[in-house]
């Protein structure tokens, strides 16, 4: 199942605020919610103030403010223009962020130490899997103090290692059946064998993490991160290996906490500091369409270094998404990417979001869309959509479903005598927008999956597109 | 979008790890964006002691779009249509991304305990409910008892 295994992985990379629960200071589960965006739930990226004092990631928000000039938290009228950067925020939740994993094992870890009593059920299955771990590393000590530093708890050594490590997972692994599972945090450490260095930061991960998420990622966040991972690796490097055996389960953490925190602060208040000194980038306006002709939108786009390929509608999302990329990052931004990271982006987000869908569809009314330009799609989704004019132009095929509902009734009636009414199948037909959805599971006929199999390929396509 | 966005997953995890009382969301195994659930009738309403089966699904452009609900359990009510659609603010004009999964369906909860037929979708039921409020209480409670599996 290699769909559920890709989403054990990214739900393996998604920190929760309520991480910190389980810590000695659970109050910092707030500190952790404040400093997250309350569109995306991540970490606030280039924060934005608005006039009603809420604050948001700058691509957030310029994204929903697209569709409506209101405020997410108090439906305050609110424009882009409006928007005010708040660089000491942003520098205080990348540095946070930062600290954020050594601060929670840190916690955690010597709840553990003091606790062991408690957790001591390790299942016999584990405890290999820690043997080849702590024997690696023996062998190559350099690299396994990365490893270690970064995927899982590096102040543990040697034996201490393995009755720490394995009280740690036996507690995650909790596990129970079905998809829910996979909700419930159950961490387990990768393999030692599948993990790879990232080429561009140097941290390593698993193999499957790392290509399909992390490089992304990395290439995308390189500007922000640069620093950060700099620093911890020169830091690695320096802490000498300890030689202690048991008693040096604690002391490590606290020396290195102390040792790292200093250089960081530095780097996030220096660039605090000089965030001051203001490049002179010009803000990209919003166009009115309406009143460009397509050769006037073309030689924007072309003086854009854009492309110009597809039709006038996906050039117009273009538009609107460069410059959204655009003012997000010259205007809110500390430090900025140049403009070619920025079109990389464009290039990105167009392979999953702006092309014309790959279509692979099996049902009636999937075959009946594939032959109808996409343009009679447009605003299927909103209540700008001409309802009248869709139901008059395909009465035909609404006619034929209405007969295989009917004939689904039939069926499904013999088994379940008192089910649904034929006027109540008549109706579907009013609510011509809702076809799909209501005859599907009014009669339980129809697999109610139209609506998923739209879906599914959207999430198929999104999928081969980040391999490229 | 490297396909699910992290906001999904987290909000996901969070459903299942610190569920609502009386409200059950569970995602579908084949499309996560698609979810099972199941709300019970709020106390000292014509609902209550009924569980609603009700089907939820996020739009690709969630958050910036509302998620789309729909009761799957026949009700009685003047604000939901014998198709299961809802008519509630949150849903529709008043959806903003900072709400999510969560809030969406306890708003849905809401509406049971407080039926607005001056804002109506089902006229019908509308009607009933002003001109012979007991006898639509009634009817709702009956209904209850017939379609909305017992606790």
């Amino acid at each position: 199942m290699p769909r559920k295994a890709k989403l054990e992985e990214q739900i393996s990379s998604v920190t929760d605020p309520r991480d910190f629960l389980r810590t000695q200071i659970p109050e910092l589960s707030d500190v952790d919610t404040l400093l997250r965006c309350h569109i995306c739930k991540g970490f606030l990226k280039t924060p934005v103030l608005t006039p009603c004092g809420h604050t948001f990631c700058s691509l957030c928000i310029r994204e929903y403010l697209n569709r409506e000039l209101k405020c997410p938290l108090c439906l305050a009228e609110l424009r882009e223009s409006m928007l005010k950067s708040e660089f000491m925020v942003s520098e205080l939740v990348t540095s946070y962020a930062s600290l954020r994993a050594k601060l929670l094992e840190f916690l955690d870890s010597s709840k553990n130490s003091r606790t062991v009593a408690l957790t001591s059920d390790t299942s016999v299955i584990e405890i290999p899997e820690h043997h080849t771990k702590i024997s690696n590393d023996d062998t190559n000590d350099d690299d396994d103090i990365q490893i270690i530093e970064t995927r899982e708890s590096r102040p543990s050594k040697r034996t201490s290692d393995l009755v720490l490590m394995s009280h740690k997972k036996s507690r995650k692994d909790s596990s129970k059946s079905g998809i829910t599972s996979l909700f419930s945090k159950t961490k387990s450490p990768p393999s030692q064998q599948d993990l790879a260095n990232c080429p561009i930061c140097g941290k390593s991960y698993h193999v499957e993490h790392l290509q399909r998420i992390h490089l992304d990622e990395c290439l995308t966040l390189g500007a922000l991160d640069q620093p950060e991972p700099a620093n911890s690796s020169s830091i690695a490097e320096k802490a000498p290996p300890t030689p202690e055996k048991s008693s040096a389960v604690v002391e490590p953490i606290a020396k290195r906490s102390i040792k790292p925190s200093v250089n960081v602060e530095t780097t996030h208040y220096n660039r605090y500091i000089e965030s001051a000194q203001k490049k002179n980038v010009t803000r990209l306006a919003k166009l009115n369409f309406s009143s460009m002709s397509l050769q006037q939108l073309k030689n924007k786009l072309s003086s854009l270094k854009l492309p110009t390929i597809g039709t006038r509608q996906q050039m117009m999302n273009r538009y609107n998404h460069y410059e959204m990329l655009w003012n997000s990052n010259f205007i809110d931004s500390i430090n900025s990417v140049d403009e070619r990271e920025l079109r990389r982006r464009l290039a990105s987000w167009e392979a999953s979001h702006n092309g014309s869908e790959p279509i692979q569809r099996t049902s009636a009314i999937s075959k009946f869309l594939n032959k109808n330009p996409t343009s009679v799609m447009e605003g299927f989704k909103t209540d700008r959509f001409d309802r009248k004019g869709w139901m008059r132009s395909h009465q035909k095929v609404f006619r034929r479903l209405m007969k295989e509902a009917k004939e689904g009734l039939k069926r499904s009636r013999k088994s379940r005598p008192e089910n649904v009414s034929a006027d109540e199948a008549k109706e579907t037909y009013d609510s011509s927008l809702q076809h799909n959805e209501s005859i599907s599971s009014e009669t339980n006929a129809v697999p109610s999956n139209q609506l998923l199999t739209k879906a599914d390929t959207f999430a198929t396509s999104s999928q081969s597109s980040t391999a490229l | 979008m490297a396909s699910l966005p992290k906001r999904i997953i987290k909000e996901t995890e969070r459903l299942v790890l610190d569920p609502v009382p009386g409200i059950n969301a569970v995602p579908h195994e084949d499309n996560l964006r698609y979810f099972q659930v199941t709300i019970e009738g709020p106390q000292q309403s014509p609902y209550e002691d009924g569980v609603f089966e009700l089907e939820l699904f996020l739009p690709d452009d969630y958050p910036m779009e509302a998620p789309k609900v729909r009761f799957l359990t026949k009700i009685y009510h003047p604000n939901i249509d014998r198709l299961g659609r809802i008519c509630l603010d949150v849903l529709k004009a008043n959806w903003s991304p900072a709400l999510q999964i969560r809030t969406v369906l306890l708003s849905v909860q809401a509406l049971l305990a407080s039926p607005n037929p001056n804002d109506p979708l089902a006229n019908d039921v509308a009607e009933d409910w002003l001109k012979h409020e007991d006898e639509a209480i009634a009817k709702a409670r009956e209904w209850t008892k017939q379609y909305a599996s017992r606790k």
